[in-house]
């Protein structure tokens, strides 16, 4: 015989009691295993479905509305020996007409991917091809349209272009897309890069994919492309790639020509874009003796005098850089920036001399795109023939929709222009006989003061001939600029994709949160049964301590015996989680699919994560184990032989310092909890989470310090004998029994109420301008940028809207967008680089929308700021994004910062100095910045696909119907701002029903565990019982007894959880949309107490089924 | 001592088991004037208990007919039969039972609560724990009795409501020899000085000796000895 066997042997021999046991280790197991496997297989589901979307891409060179040629993708895989894969990503409608007299079905927002086949080639399975008239369509798309193979649809596409149509004199025409009707090819699977996307993000696009050469020829981009994909391979790495680029690059890739006018002694240098990007132009300025130039149109240019006013509208001036070499241009060395040079046509149209003072009137645009008229005055330097200026008329820019043009009223521009004024005859002539040369010139620096926009600041610059060749300007160029400035690199996006699932949300975690009162309530059930097993036992051990065991001994056994336990319950356990993580997967799939955003989550486990998971079960249920142990074995073997536990009393004040300090402790925990309360309702805090949790949970642990002390005191604060009086003392004589239970109770009751109580109704002040939807009704997000001003007539009469009498109140606010990651609780990947939103403040302040009623925050002042080294200010969409979407922190002085790209390649800051006051806007997942910084960052971004109507409400459903039939061509999607609030909140109110679950799973436990209390301490008093039906008492009375004794335990319990959840959570029922959840309260309440009746009731009838007589002759 | 208060006509009482059916009371029949004591021997497991069991009402006999007081308890519902067990009959088992969270003064008005006719209930106890010798104890609590005095203090809450009989099951049985003397002074004391009926279980032969009369119950008959 040994310790061991004997461990064991008691372990066999109490197997009734040990079963109890194990099936509580088990539960706490399986809860605590099962939750870490889901954060397993959700980790899993996302890192699988980041390498679905990319293939073998491991690197990708987007320039997101930037076009380089596609050839360069030929040269890099030649020197990189990798699969470079050229494409053009635009984003595009999808159309299916069902039948003649059916409405079509229309997916908004998908994108159009061009390819060839090299991209098929990245996804390592079959190449798929196609005919310049047939599409692919993903799987996602095909479902959402009900296609097959060889039915036809329409695809909508954006049609970009190479200037900006936001640049001045660039042309802002409304319908800028090309429709076509394809049959479809091919659905490609999931497998065969069908689910493309480059942004970190679990749900999939809808993707079409077209013929890359149909696309580029449609979109007039031939030749073009804007993203770049290569494949991995060892040894390369995202700076040898980027090192292969500037190896390989050429001018002509970044849309850069050097015109040869050899004859005349200049090259010129231009750009496709019109406007040189300022990397471009360090670099060309720094090469021998060059002459910037920027060309403009202006809006008029006038001479005032005696007889009256004589002007020339609609004209362009030149400003070139001063320059001896008279090839280069006709601005001399010595000319001041107040000076004009005239040409004779516009000298005579003015009647202006040498000395004589014009003026120039021009557009400014704003960052906001608006255009602002302002005026320069100069002073005449002289006056150039129309032939000594004749080179000029091929010099000047070539603006589409303007240079192009036959005729002045046939101009397309995106500048407001007169119609009398362009309709003049004389500049009608000039244009005819002179084209685009211009009718004057200025110094290049009196030029850019006035014209210099986010686009640029020259539009060419000229060598002379005499002093550098063509080859050498080229060459020098191509080492002087960085192909990474202008947007050509490399990132990679595989590694990027990888760590955003890596950082995922912690389901695990999240999970281990939600199951954390269900596990604690398990193993204080464990705890709870092993210690009456042992207390069962406690003759047993005073004879082991008779016979010459140490107390160490007798506790080393117990403690074997209980290792035991803990072993087979935890490996149970593990083995019960993983069946237990599929049941929560099932539940993620079918019930609770908000959580995870819709996304398929697929049940993986990880062996290290079962053995981890095992092992702390272990632990824990060792850890509930050994206090049972513990306390049983320190007491002496006299006592363990003698007393029985049953009936064993401890009077009140036993160790009356303790007592008291509990007691003092207990009070000061109220206090400070009611502290917290006032403070917080004093100060008007708006995020009461923090709030809640630090004076529920000292509530709790203080009213738990409470009841302690009520149960010690009973019998001195239950004076006199009654019945009642008699169930009351009794509450007192098992007080860690009755903690056990009023503590699981509580807690139980606690998180349940607490999280209930914080479902809002997201739709409750909606028409608040404080609130998440800033007092907008609708909210819109169109496919295609709209250029127009959908404020203003012209705006409205472009897109057919100028008659509507429902949008005659209705104020338009446009904001502008550069796709990112997707920060909301939406995307379950950590998000990388946020979408950005260019915001007007001012459009907010003057409607105090998303600000606090008070505006202590002040958060749009906060984006007025002006940051060191060009950070650029931004705040977060609300509170959530910032705390939970990118878990940074925000503030003027301790704000995180976050680097973007811009669309020149160059890197920047973006500073969050905060964010918008409340947790849930309909900017979740976006961080916004100033329109003019965000213009100056991405210049290419034209138009706004963001729209927010201030729509008086009532009205706004007629209004999104009205709005999305007319703006359908834009491919918008408009929703009501709550419909918007609550899809974001659909994840939250899923994690609280998750938890409510879970809490519930937890609170039924604990239910349960006072169901064993209460069957145990009947049983173990079934003597007692006797007694009170010998000496008379009817079965009523002694029920009274019973049910007095454990109803004050559960009213301890109920009211301790509900006190402390309501008074916590007393300051968020100010804020907006939170509401009292007293119906889930009633019922767990009454389900409880009746559960709990039910229960005693039953023990109360078991204990007096069996014999009385027995009970009162046997102990 | 001339009317019986109690009256067991045929008494049997019959438990299932295994191996048929085991009668351990077989046509019992007694007779207990008022003021009489009985004492009731016989081996273990005889159904003494039993027997006194069915007498308190804790127990139903298989067949037969009990009469106290004039009443066939048998007859009575549950409720009836509590007002009779709790004013009429007191109980004293080898064991205390005393409720643990209550003093000696309290375990002795625990009797007293379902007694809605009762009064003076608390001077009462006084008295009778005085009488025991207890009058220094009525705070104490159980834990800190000798097993004597817990067993008086039994003693004196099966008095409280001033029984006509007095059931005793082995009241002796857990106490020395000095404590057992002590009770059975007590309970004899009871029956003289109260004109108590008592009926006592035991298997002392000596608290037997100090009874009126002297029954052994054996192979299910009982017979009397004295």
């Amino acid at each position: 015989m040994t310790g061991l066997r004997l461990s064991i042997r008691s372990a066999l021999f109490y197997w009734r009691t040990h079963l109890s046991v194990l099936a509580g280790i088990i539960l706490a197991g399986a809860v605590l295993v099962g939750a870490m496997l889901v954060g397993d297989s959700v980790r899993y589901s996302l890192m699988k479905s980041a390498l679905l979307r990319l293939g073998n891409v491991h690197y990708a060179l987007n320039t997101q509305g930037r076009f380089f040629r596609q050839d360069l993708a030929e040269r890099l895989e030649k020197e990189a020996k990798t699969l470079v894969a050229p494409a053009l990503l635009l984003r595009g409608i999808a159309i299916r007409q069902e039948n003649t007299d059916e409405k079509s079905r229309q997916v908004n927002n998908i994108q159009v991917i061009g390819v060839d086949r090299r991209f098929w080639g990245l996804s390592g399975n079959s190449v798929v091809t196609f005919a310049e008239d047939e599409i692919a369509v993903n799987a996602k798309l095909a479902a959402e349209l009900c296609l097959k193979t060889g039915d036809e649809i329409s695809i909508r596409i954006g049609k970009p272009s190479l200037l900006s149509r936001d640049a001045p004199l660039s042309s802002r025409k409304g319908d800028d897309t090309v429709r076509g009707t394809f049959s479809i090819a091919k659905i490609v699977s999931d497998g065969e890069l069908g689910r493309f996307s480059l942004t970190a993000n679990q749900i999939v696009p809808c993707n079409v994919f077209v013929n890359l050469s149909w696309l580029q020829k449609n979109v007039f981009l031939e030749d073009k492309v804007d993203l770049l994909l290569a494949a991995g391979k060892e040894d390369l790495t995202v700076e040898k790639l980027n090192g292969v680029i500037k190896k390989v690059w050429r001018i002509e890739d970044i849309g850069l020509i050097l015109r040869d006018f050899e004859g005349r002694g200049l090259f010129q240098l231009e750009s496709e874009r019109i406007f040189m990007d300022p990397a471009i132009t360090r670099a060309a300025l720094n090469i021998e003796k060059p002459v910037g130039t920027l060309t403009y149109l202006v809006n008029s240019i006038s001479k005032e005098d005696r007889d009256g006013s004589r002007r020339t509208p609609y004209s362009f001036i030149t400003a070139l850089a001063p320059s001896a070499d008279r090839a280069l241009g006709p601005v001399p060395p010595d000319m001041t920036d107040d000076e004009i040079i005239l040409n004779r046509w516009l000298a005579d149209c003015l009647s202006a001399r040498t000395g004589e003072t014009i003026a120039v009137s021009y557009y400014e645009l704003t960052p906001s795109n608006k255009f602002i008229e302002k005026s320069r005055s100069f002073k005449v330097r002289h006056i150039l023939e129309m032939s000594d200026i004749a080179d000029e008329k091929d010099l000047g820019p070539k603006f589409p929709g303007l240079t192009d043009a036959d005729r002045c009223t046939e101009w397309d521009i995106g500048m407001p222009l007169e119609k009398d004024k362009v309709e003049d005859k004389a500049n009608e002539a000039y244009w005819k006989a002179y084209r685009a040369t211009p009718k004057a010139f200025v110094t290049l620096k009196a030029g850019q003061e006035m014209w210099s926009n986010r686009f640029g600041n020259l539009t060419s610059v000229r060598f002379p001939v005499a002093r550098c060749g063509k080859e050498l300007i080229v060459e020098t160029l191509r080492q002087r600029i960085n192909p990474a400035e202008t947007g050509l690199s490399f990132a990679p996006v595989r590694e990027a994709a990888l760590k955003a699932a890596g950082e995922a949300m912690d389901f695990g975690q999240l999970f281990l949160g939600m199951s954390f009162f269900l596990i604690v309530a398990g193993l204080m059930l464990t705890g709870l049964l092993f210690a009456f097993g042992i207390q069962q036992r406690s003759e047993e051990m005073g004879i082991l301590l008779a016979v010459g065991y140490r107390p160490g001994h007798v506790r080393h056994l117990l403690m074997q015996e209980s290792c035991l336990l803990a072993v087979v319950g935890s490996i149970a356990g593990a083995f019960l989680g993983t069946l237990y993580t599929r049941a929560l997967i099932w539940g993620l799939g079918n019930y609770w699919q908000g959580a995870v955003a819709n996304s398929a989550i697929q049940y993986h486990a990880e062996p290290v994560t079962v053995i981890k998971g095992a092992v702390m079960s272990f632990l824990c249920a060792m850890f509930s184990l050994v206090i049972a142990v513990r306390k049983q074995s320190v007491r002496p073997a006299r006592e363990l032989l003698t007393v029985d536990f049953s009936q064993s009393y401890e009077p009140a004040g036993s160790v009356p310092g303790k007592g008291r300090l509990l007691g003092m402790l207990s009070l000061a925990g109220v206090a400070i909890a009611l502290g917290i309360i006032g403070y917080s309702a004093m100060t008007g805090m708006h995020n009461a989470v923090e709030t809640f949790f630090m004076a529920g949970t000292l509530f709790l642990i203080a009213f738990l310090g409470l009841s302690r002390e009520v149960l010690v005191r009973l019998d001195q604060m239950c004076r006199g004998l009654s019945v009642t009086v008699l169930g009351l003392r009794n509450a007192g004589r098992r007080r860690g029994r009755s903690l056990t239970v009023t503590g699981l109770l509580a807690c139980g009751c606690f998180l349940v109420f607490a999280v209930s109580s914080m479902q809002e109704d997201i739709g409750a002040d909606a028409v608040k301008r404080s609130s998440g939807t800033g007092g907008f009704a609708l909210f819109g997000e169109s496919s295609f940028p709209i250029q127009m001003d959908l404020n203003s007539v012209e705006g409205r009469k472009k897109v057919k809207l100028e008659r509507e009498q429902d949008l005659k109140n209705v104020e338009i606010v446009s904001l502008k967008v550069r796709d990112g990651d997707d920060a909301s609780c939406l995307n379950l990947n950590r998000a990388q680089s946020p979408r950005l939103i260019g915001v007007d403040p001012q459009e907010f302040v003057k409607r105090k929308a998303f600000m606090a009623p008070d505006n202590r925050e002040q958060n749009w002042k906060l984006l007025a700021e002006q940051l060191p080294d060009g950070v650029v200010p931004g705040l977060a969409g609300d509170s959530n994004t910032a705390m939970w979407g990118l878990k940074k922190k925000v503030g003027r002085e301790k704000g995180d910062t976050l680097t973007y790209r811009d669309e020149r390649g160059e890197l920047f800051k973006v500073k969050l100095v905060g964010s918008l006051p409340m947790r849930l806007s309909v900017f979740q997942g976006s961080i916004l910045i100033p329109a003019g910084s965000f213009t100056a960052k991405y210049p290419s971004e034209n138009g706004y696909r963001m729209f927010l109507f201030d729509v008086p409400w009532g009205t706004e459903r007629n209004v999104m119907e009205l709005l999305a039939g007319k703006l359908g061509k834009f491919g918008v999607n408009i929703s009501t701002t709550v419909e918007r609030l609550k899809e974001f909140y659909s994840v939250e109110s899923t994690y609280m029903a998750m938890f409510l679950v879970l809490g519930g799973l937890g609170l039924l436990l604990g239910s349960a565990g006072m169901g064993i209390v209460v069957l145990r301490n009947i049983l173990e008093r079934r003597n007692e019982l006797a007694l009170f039906k010998a000496v008379g008492y009817s079965d009523a009375n002694v029920r009274r007894v019973v049910l007095t004794e454990h109803w004050l335990i559960l009213a301890m319990g109920l009211m301790t959880g509900v006190v402390s959840s309501l008074a916590a959570m007393w300051p968020s029922f100010h804020a907006p949309g939170v509401r009292l959840p007293y119906m889930t309260m009633a019922l767990f309440i009454s389900g409880i107490a009746v559960f709990q009746l039910l229960w005693i009731i039953s023990s109360v009838r078991i204990a007096m089924r069996q014999s009385m007589i027995s009970a009162l002759r046997n102990e | 001592m001339t009317t019986p208060l109690l009256v067991l006509e045929k008494i049997s009482k019959k438990y299932l088991s295994a191996g048929g059916g085991l009668e351990v009371l077989k046509d019992i029949d007694l007779q207990v004037m008022n003021g009489q004591s009985v004492a009731i021997v016989g081996p273990s497991g005889s159904g003494k208990s039993t027997l006194l069991n069915i007498v308190g009402t804790l127990d139903l006999p298989t067949s037969g007919k009990v009469m106290f007081d004039g009443q066939d308890i048998l007859n009575l519902n549950e409720k009836e039969q509590a007002d009779i067990r709790n004013r009429k009959i007191g109980f004293v088992f080898q064991l205390h039972h005393l409720l643990p969270q209550c003093t000696v003064l309290e375990n002795v008005l625990v009797p007293v609560l379902v007694n809605e006719h009762a009064a003076n209930a608390e001077q009462r106890a006084r008295d009778l724990l005085e009488q025991v010798g207890l009058s220094e104890r009525l705070d104490y609590r159980p834990g800190q009795l000798s097993g004597g005095e817990r067993q008086r203090v039994a003693v004196v809450r099966a008095m409280i409501n001033g029984p006509k009989l007095l059931v005793a099951d082995e009241p002796t049985g857990s106490l020395d020899i000095a404590g057992a003397d002590k009770l059975a002074d007590l309970l004899v004391k009871m029956n003289k000085q109260h004109g108590l009926t008592l009926i006592v279980v035991t298997h002392s032969l000596l608290l037997a000796g100090r009874m009126d009369m002297v029954y052994e119950l054996s192979g299910g008959r009982l017979v009397s000895r004295k």
